[in-house]
């Protein structure tokens, strides 16, 4: 009754281990599948800018990215590509003209053609004094939904958008340059007011007050694997980077929630570890408590190896069947859990394939470790 | 096996009460032969059990080299050791070594190693009859006397038996007649097998007997 109530006990525990180790597993897997796998084919892209401080405030130097920046932002494990953005170093106007009365003062940037994401952008160069322009998907709306209804002004399609015509006026140090500004698409991907990099670079370049300042780029835009990366967050928030995309946002998230998995997960393997440590003192106790007949057999000619490696077999085979009670609780769970309103139709109905094979692994692994950890025991407490 | 080779052999940690003397096995050389019956009598403290289990390969506690034929035991792993045990030599040792919780039948059985047919049946049968102990065959050994325990052992000692068999003081518990029988009954199944016997005693046997007689 001692030993079924002690051997109960031992169970037991490494039950509540199995589930803490291996649910924490599976449950990381749920996350992944939750907040988007880790994946190196995969491209997000998020613009980069320093966060403003009292410090930098109005100091392009400082809030900028000059190109050490750039050259170290190149060397991140998370970022597959960095293309800076360049801005006007001169003042910027547009008008209507005679068709549509308005006028403002604005700004333009510039960006390698490779960030853009316009499939054709072989006609994204000045041509007849016509400049291209490619402005955010946002502003449009922000016009459409925003302004446009409560001026009662008339709603615009991209289509129609890409029909208009407005005047666009350089200011430069020592002339104003006058072209015609025609949007030639909208981007889901940069929130800006694109024209070609090369005709910007070009007008900077005469720009006397732009020597100083023309390699810093106040925004970057970087292509990552995964704007999930937590570790990605990490290093932005050690930089003072800052982006104000939704993914990273859930990185956050995912980060914090990680952190609490890998906790959980320790708890298990610790719970794990000490449950070996009791399944060797219980192997222990066992030839302690047969030790006049386990010396009986070694003196009559039995190998104290395969006495050994019958009880290690014994309790591997009831560790492989306690993983086996386990893995079907955790399945019983996820089956569960994927059908509940958390998942969102987003979790897999069964638990990872690669977690039953630990019902084979750890067995083994316990057996290989148990055999010769008491093997050594057993013929050092027959020296004498 | 055929022979056991004692060279120089003196405990380490205590000096029997005989060195020194001029008949003794200790830091001599001795050699036992298959087929031969021995017996060493010996005083008590003159290190009979020490010398037994020595010979089993039980510890290494002596100088000088014990040699199942020309093997060293000292060089040999332990398993290789406890593998003599099976068919090259075996100890029936003065505290007769049963296993309390388990049957006669049950302890005389360990020595087949698993083995079970109507062979070994049929032997534990008759040498039960001839030993007198037939009917504590189904009985645990903890509900036996040390005299049946003993008969017990020597007809576990029997049943499989290994081309050396050493007995130390094993008719100690027993009246002259089931001496005489247990020894007679060694004797018969030794020969059949063509085994060495040896044994340790105090005394010369109270009966004829044609062992070669050592001192230690």
């Amino acid at each position: 009754m001692k030993n079924i109530t002690k051997s109960l006990f031992l169970y037991l525990g490494l039950f509540l281990a199995f589930v803490l180790v291996l649910g924490c597993i599976q449950l990381y897997t749920n996350a992944n599948f939750l907040f988007g796998k880790k994946s190196s084919d995969s491209n997000y892209w998020i613009t980069l800018s320093k966060t403003i401080t009292p410090d930098n405030i109005g100091r392009k130097e400082l809030l900028g990215f000059n190109p050490k920046d750039v050259e170290d932002l190149k060397k991140w494990n998370e970022v597959k590509d960095v293309y800076p953005i360049v801005s006007n170093d001169f003042r910027v106007s547009a008008d209507g003209g005679n068709f549509i009365p308005f006028y403002t003062d604005m700004y333009l940037e510039a960006v390698d053609d490779a960030a853009i994401d316009i499939n054709n952008l072989e006609d994204f160069q000045v041509k007849d004094n016509t400049i291209p322009i490619i402005i955010s998907r946002e502003y449009l709306n922000l016009y459409n939904y925003g302004f446009a209804l409560n001026q009662g002004l008339p709603q615009i399609t991209e289509e129609f958008a890409k029909k208009i015509e407005v005047n666009i006026n350089l200011t430069l140090k020592d002339k104003n340059l006058k072209f015609r500004g025609k949007l030639m698409g909208l981007s889901d991907r940069i929130h800006s007011v694109l024209v070609p990099k090369k005709f910007l670079d070009s007008i900077n370049a005469t720009q006397a007050t732009a020597l100083t300042n023309q390699t810093i780029f106040t925004r970057v835009l970087v292509k990552v694997n995964d704007a999930n990366d937590q570790d990605l967050i990490a290093k932005m928030n050690k930089k003072g980077y800052e982006s104000n995309q939704e993914s990273l946002r859930s990185a956050k998230i995912k980060g914090k929630l990680f952190l609490v998995l890998r906790t959980i997960a320790l708890i298990g393997i610790f719970i794990f570890l000490l449950c070996i440590f009791m399944i060797i003192n219980s192997i222990k106790m066992q030839f302690l408590e047969q030790q006049e007949e386990v010396s009986i057999k070694y003196l009559l000619g039995y190998s104290p190896k395969q006495m050994v490696r019958k009880i290690s077999r014994f309790f591997s085979i009831r560790i492989g069947i306690v993983i086996l009670f386990c893995l079907i609780l955790l399945s019983v769970c996820q089956y569960y859990l994927s059908l509940s309103q958390v998942s969102n139709g987003m979790l897999p109905q069964f638990i990872s394939y690669y977690l039953w094979t630990l019902i084979v692994i750890i067995p083994v692994v316990i057996y290989v470790v148990v055999n010769r950890l008491i093997y050594h025991w057993l013929i050092k407490s027959w020296k004498f | 096996m055929n022979s056991i080779h004692l060279n120089k052999v003196l405990p380490k940690y205590f000096t029997p009460n005989t060195v020194g003397t001029t008949s003794t096995i200790w830091n001599q050389k001795t050699t036992f032969e298959k087929g031969n019956h021995y017996l060493i009598i010996a005083p008590s403290g003159s290190g009979k059990s020490t010398l037994a289990t020595a010979m089993l390969g039980n510890h290494f506690q002596y100088d000088g080299t014990i040699s199942y034929n020309e093997i060293d035991l000292k060089t040999q792993p332990i398993e290789n050791i406890v593998g003599f045990r099976k068919t090259e030599i075996q100890l029936l040792f003065q505290d007769v070594r049963l296993i309390t919780d388990l049957t006669i039948r049950e302890n005389i059985m360990l020595r087949t190693f698993g083995k079970k047919n109507a062979d070994i049946d049929g032997k534990i049968e008759s040498y039960a009859q001839i030993l007198g102990i037939t009917s504590l065959l189904d009985k645990k050994a903890k509900n036996c006397s040390y005299g049946e325990r003993q008969r017990s052992a020597i007809l576990r000692s029997l049943i499989n038996p290994a081309d050396f068999l050493i007995y130390d003081e094993c008719f100690s518990h027993l009246d002259l007649e089931n001496k005489k029988t247990a020894f007679n009954l060694i004797k018969t199944v030794a020969s059949e097998k063509g085994s060495a016997v040896i044994f340790f005693e105090l005394n010369d046997f109270p009966f004829a007997h044609q062992c070669n007689i050592l001192n230690l």
